[in-house]
């Protein structure tokens, strides 16, 4: 398997708390030349699973061997889990519950899942320092999050190539678009409380 | 009309700059998850030829 890294990639991942999307994680956990690789493109980085991902990566597993084996390999240390108290996951929540609106007022075709909303809601949560490696991009539009970084797969000569996204918070188009969504839910909720009263 | 609607407001963590620390992984560790991911993939593989008929309980 061919892995091809975009420009600076390694740079823009030191230092940095990396949450990783299920789909990149079970690419991790069938095919051991990623595992590999990934171990050495992440060296700069802390690789942090957060329990909506967990929880996806270990559902609806038939074979009991192989969700044990998923857990085993989720338990090594390798993998840091997230903070998951109930005080953070209310603020993330409402986040997610923020972005969902967000996304409809920008006309977003794309309606992601509520795990890939929470997964959203923890990046803005902690805003900086942080980011999500995906191959959903679509699940995070670019009017709140940019792409830092491209990390694209060629399976084998039979396959296309699978793109996995380095995605980050971007607080200055959230600005904006959250300004614009709230001037209209404004405007909207006048409107609304004049008729109701 | 108290509290209508209920505005969403961002809510970002206070400390966003927690201390990042760096993957450690062992030779040790590598060689289990390593051993782990040929364990799985050898199970899929068994998996698919009983579905497939070729292999028998």
């Amino acid at each position: 398997m061919e892995i091809f890294l975009s420009d600076k990639i390694l740079s823009v991942l030191a230092n940095k708390q990396v949450f990783i999307d299920n789909d990149y994680l079970s690419l991790m956990f069938q095919n051991e030349e990623v595992f590999k690789k990934s171990l050495e493109i992440f060296s700069k980085s802390t690789l942090f699973i957060d329990p909506y991902t967990e929880f996806e990566f270990l559902r609806d597993i038939y074979v009991p061997a192989d969700r044990i084996m998923r857990e085993q390999f989720l338990s090594y240390g390798v993998f840091v889990p997230a903070l998951k108290h109930q005080e953070i996951y209310s603020k993330i929540q409402e986040n997610a519950l923020l972005l969902s609106k967000l996304y409809a007022h920008q006309n977003s075709k794309t309606h992601p899942s509520s795990i890939d909303l929470l997964l959203a809601g923890r990046l803005m949560y902690h805003k900086s320092n942080i980011c999500l490696i995906s191959g959903n991009k679509k699940d995070f539009p670019s009017c709140i999050f940019r792409t830092s970084g491209v990390i694209s797969l060629e399976k084998d000569l039979l396959s296309g190539m699978r793109a996995f996204s380095i995605i980050e918070f971007d607080e200055a188009k959230f600005n904006s678009t959250f300004a614009a969504y709230d001037e209209l839910e404004t405007r909207g909720a006048k409107l609304l409380a004049k008729e109701l009263s | 009309m108290a509290n209508f609607p209920r505005k969403l407001k961002p809510n970002y963590a206070k400390n966003s700059t927690r201390k990042v620390v760096k993957l450690v992984a062992t030779k040790d560790t590598i060689e289990k998850m390593v051993m782990i991911i040929r364990k799985a993939k050898k199970l899929r593989e068994e998996s698919a030829e009983y579905q497939n008929g070729n292999l028998s309980l």
